[in-house]
C-alpha cells in the first residue's frame, strides 16, 4: 500500500472511531447482562423478587447450628466446586440440582466466586420462587477471608469473641491467621 | 447472546487450544508486521524517536474496546462473561515501573521477545531467558512477596464501575485521548527523527 | 548475483494496531478472555522445574498452582499454545517480509556481549514485574486496557513512566 493510500485509510478509520465512540456515549449500558456488585447490605430486586445479602459469618452460624431450612447453591463452575465448596452446598451443574430446586425450602442462599454476581445466573434461581433469597457477600473469597482464614492480627477482641472465631473457623477445617505464623496467602493464578 | 463462544459452551477445552494457536499466529503476525519484533525499534520509543509502540498499543486498545462495546450492545457478546483482570493498585503500580525499566533495558517484552527470537534475533532469545529467570526468582521468593502481592486489591472491576460514570462516556474520552496522543506522536517523530536506518532492519 | 533479500518496510503502525486490535477482539468474542504472555512463560517454567525438582515444585505455592492436580501437563494451557502461535506468526510475518536475520540488535555504542547481558537483565526484571502485576504488556496493557480495568491502566502508565525514566541510563545501549 502506498503511503497516501495508507493515510487516507487511517483517516477513515480515525473518523469511524470517533463516530462510534461518540455514539457510545449516547448508547447507554453495553452490558446486556447486568452484574450486581454485592458490596453493601442493600437489597435489590430481580424478577420481581427481593434479593438480600447475607454475610459469611451468618451463613457459618446457620451451618453450625445444623439448620436445614435453607438451600445453598454454588453457581460457579463444576471444577471450582470440586476444588472446594462450602459444606452442604449444591452446584448448579450437578444432576441433583433441578430436583432439589423444587424443594420448598424457605430460604435460598446463593454464592459465586466473589462479589460480582451475574444477574443472568441468578435469575433462574429466583424466578417464581417463594423463598427468601440471599446472596453471599464476598462469595467464596469472602468465606475464605471471614470464616476459614480470618485475619486476627492487629485486632483487639475479647477472649469470647476470639474463641468463637476459632471455633467457627476450625469447624469448617480452617484456621485463623495470627502473628505466630506468617500469613501465606495461597497463590491463585490471576491475569495472564 | 451468542458469545463468548467458549464461555457459553459451544466448544470444549481441546478445541480452545486450536483457537489459542490461531489467535497466537495472528498476534505474532501483526506484532512483527508493525516492527515490534525489533528491540531497537521498541527502545527508540523511549528516546522519542519512534513512537510505534505507543501507536500500535493504543490503536489496538481502542479498536478492541470499541468493537467489544458495540458487539455487546447489540446483544451478540455477553461482555460480563469476559474475564477482567483483577486490580491490585500497588503491585501493579510498582510492577509497572519495574517492568518499564526492564523494558528499556531489554528492549522487548514477553510477547515481542518471542517474535524477535522467531525472526532470528539473538537478543530476543536472551530476553526470553531473562524472563524465565525473573519468574523463577518470583516463584522462589513467593513467601516474602505474598503480603505485598495481594495488597490494595479492588477486585475485578472496570473504570466506569469504579468512578460510577457511563461506560460509553469513558470509552469516548479514552478514544479522544488516544487520538490526541497520536497527533502528538506524529509531531514528536517529525521533530526528533534524525535517521530511519536503525529502525528499518 | 546478490542474494541479499530486500526487507520490506514495516506495516503502518496504526494498521498493525488495528490488526492486533481485531485479533484481541476475536479472543474476547471466541474465548471470553484476552491475550497474554507471561502466564504462558510461567507454565513452561513450571514444567521445567517440575521435571528437575518435582518435590520442590509441589511444595512451592506458585509452581503448584500451575501444576494443579497434575491431571494434565502445565503445557496444555491456552496461553502456552497461544505463545507457540505467536512464534509461528512472527516467523511467518518475518519470512514473507524478508526480515529473518540472525543478528543482535543494538545501538552503535555497545558490544554484542554487553547487549545480550542487558537483554537478560531486562528480561529478568520484566519477568519478575509481570508476576507482581499479574500480566505483561500483552495481558495487562492490551487486554486490560481494552477492558478498562483500572489496575491495567495503572500498570500501563507506570510502564511508560518507568521506561522513560530509566531510558537515560540505557542510552549508550540504543542511540
Amino acid at each position: 500500500m502506498t503511503d497516501s493510500k495508507n493515510v487516507r485509510l487511517i483517516k477513515t478509520l480515525v473518523l469511524i472511531a470517533i463516530v462510534f465512540s461518540f455514539l457510545a456515549v449516547i448508547a447507554g449500558n453495553p452490558y446486556t447482562v447486568s452484574i450486581v456488585p454485592v458490596d453493601t447490605d442493600e437489597e435489590f430486586e430481580i424478577e420481581g423478587n427481593v434479593v438480600k445479602v447475607i454475610a459469611a459469618g451468618d451463613l457459618a452460624a446457620r451451618l453450625i447450628a445444623k439448620r436445614n431450612d435453607f438451600n445453598l447453591f454454588d453457581i460457579r463452575s463444576d471444577s471450582d466446586f470440586k476444588e472446594y465448596h462450602i459444606p452442604h452446598s449444591i452446584n448448579i451443574s450437578s444432576e441433583n440440582f433441578t430436583q432439589i430446586k423444587q424443594d420448598e425450602a424457605s430460604i435460598i442462599i446463593i454464592y459465586d466466586e466473589g462479589n460480582r454476581y451475574v444477574i443472568g445466573k441468578i435469575k433462574p434461581l429466583v424466578k417464581d420462587v417463594k423463598a427468601d433469597v440471599y446472596l453471599l457477600k464476598g462469595g467464596i473469597r469472602g468465606w475464605m477471608n471471614e470464616v476459614l482464614f480470618p485475619d486476627l492480627r492487629n485486632t483487639k477482641l475479647s477472649k469470647d469473641e476470639t474463641d468463637k472465631i476459632y471455633k467457627t473457623s476450625s469447624f469448617f477445617g480452617g484456621k485463623p491467621v495470627t502473628d505466630k505464623e506468617r500469613k501465606r496467602k495461597k497463590y491463585s493464578r490471576e491475569g495472564c | 447472546m451468542n458469545a463468548p463462544f467458549y464461555k457459553l459452551g459451544y466448544f470444549g477445552f481441546d478445541f480452545s487450544l486450536v483457537i489459542a494457536f490461531v489467535i497466537g499466529v495472528g498476534f505474532g503476525f501483526f506484532l512483527e508486521q508493525g516492527g515490534l519484533g525489533s528491540s531497537r525499534k521498541l527502545a527508540a520509543q523511549f528516546y522519542f524517536r519512534d513512537m510505534t509502540v505507543f501507536k500500535v498499543m493504543f490503536t489496538a486498545i481502542i479498536t478492541a474496546m470499541i468493537g467489544l462495546f458495540w458487539l455487546s450492545w447489540i446483544g451478540f457478546v455477553d461482555m460480563s462473561l469476559v474475564y477482567v483482570n483483577p486490580t491490585y493498585i500497588l503491585p501493579q503500580l510498582v510492577g509497572g515501573l519495574l517492568f518499564g525499566a526492564g523494558f528499556v533495558i531489554g528492549g522487548l517484552c514477553p510477547g515481542t521477545c518471542l517474535v524477535s527470537s522467531a525472526t532470528g534475533r539473538i537478543d530476543g532469545l536472551f530476553t526470553l531467558f531473562g524472563i524465565f529467570f525473573g519468574i523463577f526468582l518470583f516463584a522462589e521468593g513467593y513467601t516474602y512477596l505474598s503480603g505485598f502481592l495481594y495488597s490494595t486489591s479492588l477486585g475485578q472491576l472496570t473504570i466506569p464501575q469504579l468512578i460510577n460514570l457511563p461506560h460509553g462516556l469513558i470509552l469516548f474520552l479514552v478514544v479522544l485521548l488516544a487520538i490526541a496522543g497520536f497527533v502528538g506522536a506524529e509531531k514528536i517523530e517529525k521533530k526528533f527523527q534524525k535517521s530511519n536506518e536503525g529502525s528499518q532492519q | 548475483m546478490i542474494r541479499e533479500k530486500k526487507a520490506k518496510p514495516y506495516l503502518n503502525p496504526y494498521l498493525a494496531g488495528v490488526g492486533l486490535g481485531i485479533v484481541l477482539l476475536l479472543a474476547f468474542v471466541i474465548m471470553g478472555r484476552g491475550l497474554g504472555a507471561s502466564g504462558g512463560f510461567t507454565s513452561v517454567l513450571t514444567t521445567g522445574v517440575d521435571a528437575i525438582a518435582s518435590e520442590h515444585a509441589s511444595e512451592n505455592d506458585v509452581y503448584s498452582s500451575y501444576l494443579g492436580d497434575r491431571e494434565r501437563s502445565p503445557l496444555t494451557d491456552w496461553l502456552v499454545i497461544e505463545l507457540f502461535g505467536v512464534i509461528v506468526g512472527g516467523f511467518l510475518s518475518g519470512l514473507i517480509s524478508g526480515r529473518i536475520k540472525r543478528t543482535v540488535e543494538k545501538g552503535p555504542g555497545i558490544s554484542s556481549g554487553r547487549r545480550l547481558l542487558f537483554a537478560f537483565l531486562g528480561g529478568t526484571l520484566m519477568g519478575f514485574a509481570a508476576k507482581l502485576a499479574r500480566g505483561c504488556t500483552s495481558g495487562q496493557a492490551l487486554t486490560g486496557g481494552a477492558l478498562l480495568s483500572p489496575g491495567s491502566w495503572i500498570f500501563m502508565i507506570s510502564i511508560f513512566i518507568g521506561a522513560y525514566a530509566f531510558a537515560y541510563f540505557m542510552r549508550r545501549q540504543w542511540i
